[in-house]
């Protein structure tokens, strides 16, 4: 049997860019320990995972800052694109969710702001042109974090599903204090809001459908949003972690209406009965059972709770797997499924620190460094090796891609008030791979036995429109299987350690 | 540090005596009159002071001792007694600052203890934790403040550092219930349910009344899937904590108590809805 370990150090790449907050040391404005995710796509088309970071902005007034697009020009080089795209946007943002949304071959993005949205449309020549008017996408000022695009009425086109947070208004911010210090105040402190749920009209443009479709009546503190089929209907469902809240489950019953069932789901929150902190998440199949499963991040004593779908409802996992005793003492935010190993086996790879400031009650201990958590194929996971050394840092949006091209999955990650970075896997003694470009109308990809949904949803305000990444191990040859939105599918054999694309 | 305040007078020799002899309504008297005499010295108000702190008269000792500290406000033994007052009158955040001074005066294991429970009474138990580990260090016995620290640690969910502290002092309070709560606890979230059982079963042998470590025994109980067990557990404690009125429904329906199973999770709805 193969053993692959990823013992090798990983490097870490600084980036040219920079999460402003908002904070200072007397003032600590609850968005200001929100920034930032990170979206991988590849805006020009170029083969080469590029990379845009949502950025805050000083405050109260949002203005200053300017969000950031990364073009990759090999061998861990970005230059900064984002005057020339068009993408440095304006006001306080936090999140990013990149996809084709109207189908034309490239690669748009949602900016999720904490006065709204802001819809770029990929105009295919290297510039991107604002299109939220045009697309009739209101998010009616609320703060949103983070988007999920998803075909929930299986049509053939990206509908649109928005996480928002609470109601804010900086003229009423409090003064919140932790061990003596003004520090971020307590979300018991905000009102919950609704997210909200956009139909693809096909046309270019969207209609507000959160109110007919149930998911206007959830009023939630959201942070993370996964799209998975959960009960197999191919229907796509809809996961929220809310912050201090139970979770949202909204199931979507035959494309007609969602039904909120977290509760009847077992994921409402964890089984110990204390509702969490849920911040970023991710639903895909980590023990290979070909049922998407789920994992979220939380605060200190909170662990990472782990969800294994057992074929609708769900059981938690989080103790089981080892994942309670790894991360009983850890703080997270951005969180994925991705196999680093390449062992055919989903690890779990997490953004960790506290969602307290690191200048206020908890001083530098708010700051943690990330950690991943390697799938031993057998339900468990152990600490990952390789992350030791990096530097503890208030790390919030993280995105797992194959950013160099050598078939290992690199991990990007951001910090407040920190350049972003990017770790580059040492890609040694890892397995085979491959990479699944699936067009248009993508559901879920099958290589031989693992399974990922196709949604580019990725843990906390993030995304990720790259190829979807398998590990296969010792195998050089796998099958792929592309499930379309309208059931049907497309197998195909291929050889490993390339890109594969499959088209309808 | 009275005998630097006292002066030879002979109102000053009697307030001293007073004070040593434990008549401190006497030396109140006998400080009160030379205050009249010399109103601007304020080392006469720490006299006071500490006279009526002696008589336990906590809010009006803070006042004089604050008198002094605006003439005399560098760290000093003051700043302990004043630190000391608040705690006493159960102002624990209020007691932090000026044991913070204090500290700055004298990083004594006196000190380090007062300030360790100012803070822990604050709810700041990282801080705590730190102040009984460095007293622990300063203390010859040690014992008592390692095991404060333990606690704080515990309280403030270090739970890996609170492990060590709690397996070096269990030799010296492994007999107490509230140790092998607090210790069963931390193990059952650091290395999982089943390390913790055995002296979180021991806890509610010894003190059946402890309500907390009856539901920390429920939760290790069902997480290992001993559901019948952890049922009476669950419900001794769930009319104090309304969490667990889940992992109370959930050891009702593993042991076929369905109907149960619905009303406390409806229970636990109702009760948790809108967050904590």
């Amino acid at each position: 049997m193969a053993v692959f370990l990823a013992l090798a150090v990983w490097a870490v790449h600084l980036l040219p860019v920079s999460l402003t907050t908002g904070e200072t040391a007397q003032k600590k404005p609850l968005p200001a320990t929100m920034p930032g995710g990170v979206a991988v796509l590849d805006f020009d088309g170029d083969g080469k995972l590029d990379l845009f970071f949502a950025d805050g902005a000083p405050l109260p007034d949002g203005r200053g800052a300017g969000n950031k697009l990364l073009r990759n020009m090999g061998g861990m080089k970005f230059e900064d694109a984002t005057a020339k795209a068009g993408l440095g946007g304006s006001g306080y943002s936090i999140g990013a969710a990149a996809a084709d949304y109207d189908g034309d071959g490239w690669v748009d993005l949602l900016v999720c702001r904490l006065r709204g949205v802001t819809l770029y449309r990929n105009r295919g020549n290297g510039t991107f042109a604002t299109a939220t008017t045009a697309a009739g996408i209101d998010n009616k000022g609320r703060w949103a974090v983070g988007a999920a695009w998803l075909d929930w009425d299986r049509d053939g086109d990206l509908d649109l599903f928005v996480v928002n947070y609470v109601k804010w208004d900086a003229a009423k911010e409090q003064v919140c204090l932790v061990n003596g210090k003004p520090d971020f105040c307590h979300p018991k402190h905000y009102d919950a809001e609704a997210n909200a749920l956009f139909r693809n009209n096909g046309d270019g443009t969207f209609t507000d459908v959160s109110e007919e479709m149930g998911i206007a009546s959830h009023k939630g503190k959201g942070m993370g949003v996964a799209v998975l089929d959960g009960d197999g209907d191919r229907w796509p469902d809809v996961f929220v972690t809310n912050d201090r809240m139970f979770a949202f489950y909204f199931r979507n019953i035959e494309g007609k209406r969602f039904e909120e069932c977290a509760f009847a789901r077992g994921v409402a929150v964890p089984q110990d009965g204390n509702p969490v902190s849920g911040m970023g998440v991710d639903g895909q199949d980590y023990d290979n059972d070909g049922r998407a499963d789920l994992v979220y991040t939380a605060l200190r004593d909170e662990t990472f709770p782990l969800y294994r779908n057992e074929g609708g409802d769900f059981a938690e996992a989080t103790s089981k797997s080892k994942m309670a005793v790894l991360t009983r003492q850890m703080a997270g935010w951005g969180v994925v499924f991705a196999d680093l190993d390449n062992d055919g086996w989903k690890d779990i790879a997490a953004a960790r620190s506290d969602a307290l400031s690191a200048t206020g009650g908890k001083g530098a201990a708010a700051k943690e460094t990330p950690s991943w958590f390697r799938n031993k194929g057998d339900g468990t996971f152990e600490l990952g090796s390789g992350w030791e050394a990096m530097p503890k840092a208030m790390y919030r949006g993280l995105a797992a891609a194959d950013l160099d091209g050598d078939g290992c999955l690199d991990v990007a990650v951001t910090a407040l008030g920190e350049q972003a970075r990017v770790m580059r896997n040492p890609c040694v003694g890892n397995g085979h791979w491959v990479q699944v470009q699936a067009g248009r109308g993508a559901v879920r990809v099958r290589v031989d036995g693992q399974w990922r949904e196709a949604s580019t949803a990725a843990g906390y305000a993030s995304s990720n429109a790259g190829p979807l990444h398998f590990g296969v191990g010792a195998k050089k040859e796998v099958e792929v299987e592309v499930v379309w939105f309208d059931g049907k599918s497309t197998v195909t054999k291929a050889a490993v350690d390339r890109v594969v694309k499959v088209t309808r | 540090m009275l005998s630097a305040v006292l002066g030879a007078q002979t109102l000053s020799e009697q307030g001293a005596k007073a004070m040593r002899e434990g008549r401190f309504a006497e030396a109140e008297r006998i400080y009160r009159q030379m205050i009249k005499q010399s109103p601007g010295e304020a080392r006469l108000r720490m006299n006071l002071g500490l006279a009526l702190y002696s008589a336990g008269r906590y809010q009006e000792a803070l006042t004089e001792l604050s008198g002094y500290l605006k003439a005399y406000p560098k760290p000093g033994p003051v700043h302990l007694v004043m630190g000391t007052a608040q705690l006493k009158m159960g102002r624990a955040c209020e007691a932090v600052a000026p044991l913070e001074k204090a500290q700055q005066w004298q990083a004594s294991a006196q000190v380090l203890v007062e300030l360790g429970d100012a803070q822990a009474g604050c709810k700041r138990y990282g801080d705590a934790a730190e102040s009984y580990r460095a007293a622990a260090k300063l203390d010859a016995q040690g014992g008592k403040t390692a095991r404060a620290a333990a606690r704080a640690l515990w309280q403030a969910r270090m739970y890996a550092e609170a492990k060590e502290l709690f397996a070096q002092t269990e030799s010296v309070f492994g007999d107490e219930a509230e140790f092998l709560y607090e210790y069963g606890d931390t193990l059952a979230r650091v290395e999982g349910a089943e390390a913790g059982l055995d002296r979180l079963r021991k806890a509610v042998e010894k003190e059946p009344r402890l309500t907390a470590a009856h539901g920390a025994l429920g939760r290790a109980l069902l997480e290992v899937g001993k559901a019948a067990e952890a049922v009476p557990h669950l419900e001794r404690a769930a009319p104090v904590d309304a969490t667990l009125l889940l992992p109370l429904s959930r050891a009702y329906k593993a042991t076929g108590r369905a109907e149960d199973a619905a009303r406390v999770e409806a229970e636990y709805k109702r009760r948790l809805s809108g967050g904590k």
